[in-house]
């Protein structure tokens, strides 16, 4: 039990890194581009978060296959077929695919941006939210909503910026 | 399970969770127009050492424990197929793996620091990383499908 515990525990703090990550890179983001040049302070805010976020994501791999590895010796292999299992699987999959691309500048970064917000949101409510209703099908077409909804809410935060400046 | 079985089926998991891990970090870096040939050279050596690992101790495992004792109950419970499609695929394809890691490991090491990587052989590169990084994580997700199914 001790050990489930603090597979746990590192887990919820990759969760966090992860998540309170991508919303801090989307905020120091915002805040760069406002003059339209990335200074180098900037760029250091921003490249610490890049940094904490992969971080995050990598104790949240780590420790996730642990506690699988954990309920399989122990004999409770059955939420492996648990549809919420598998939605944070295919979000960690969406997440690692979006950083790529956009490391690579084949994304562009408003859509980059909210895929990576939206996933994050998404995984965070699928691993809070045990008794989520719904199957993989229709968590996965609520997600699709969100990804588009959160591009329109941060363009709309982005103006709000530029009008300000 | 013996402490020794338990010991290689742990190691099995990280080793080529952590292979999977670096071959991800070593495309991410390779895809910046920047890139650092020291750290690819990092990366990916490590890498083929953690799929050398986990290939054998996962043949290891498969051999001595999960062909005689896991195999039949996976075969005779619910999911089948976990054991029939995706331990068959798995096994197959995590042959290929260390090679193609090894591969571009040797590339990224005898490659001159001072010099530049071609760009169509950089291209040829990052497909050959991006392959071996998806096949692991498809690996991976086999791992998980068939320790599902062990009831």
């Amino acid at each position: 039990m001790l050990l489930v515990g603090f597979l746990t525990v590192i887990h919820v703090v990759g969760v966090a890194l992860g998540a309170g990550g991508a919303f801090f890179a989307e905020v120091f983001y915002l805040r760069a581009i406002r003059d339209g040049i990335i200074d180098p302070t900037e760029s250091d805010f921003l490249k610490t978060t890049y940094r904490m976020l992969r971080i995050g994501t990598i104790l949240l791999i780590i420790t996730g296959f642990g506690l699988f590895l954990y309920f399989r010796l122990n004999g409770r292999s059955e939420f492996l077929y648990n549809s919420r299992y598998w939605i944070k699987e295919t979000l960690l999959i969406i997440i690692l695919c979006n950083a790529l691309l956009l490391q690579a500048r084949r994304m562009p970064v408003w859509l980059g941006s909210a895929i990576s917000l939206a996933s994050w949101t998404a995984a965070l409510v699928v691993g809070a939210w045990r008794s989520i209703p719904g199957t993989y099908v229709e968590i996965m077409l609520v997600y699709l909503v969100l990804v588009p909804v959160t591009a329109w809410v941060l363009e709309i935060i982005r103006r709000k910026m530029a009008i300000r400046v | 399970m013996t402490t020794q079985l338990l010991f290689m089926l742990i190691l099995h998991v990280f080793s080529g969770l952590i292979g999977v891990i670096f071959s991800y970090a070593t495309l991410m870096e390779l895809v910046r127009h920047n890139y650092s040939l020291p750290y690819l050279r990092r990366t990916s050596v490590g890498a083929v050492i953690l799929y050398l690992l986990a290939w054998l101790s996962g043949g290891y495992y498969y051999v001595t424990y999960y062909g005689t004792t896991v195999k039949p109950v996976i075969l005779a419970g619910a999911h089948p197929f976990a054991h029939s499609f995706f331990l068959e695929v798995k096994e197959h394809l995590f042959l290929l793996l260390p090679f193609m890691a090894i591969t571009s490991a040797t590339f990224f090491w005898y490659t001159n620091e001072e010099g530049k990587i071609d760009e169509r052989l950089r291209g040829s590169l990052i497909t050959l990383v991006a392959m071996t990084t998806i096949i692991g994580i498809c690996i991976a997700l086999a791992g998980v499908v068939t320790s599902g199914a062990v009831k």
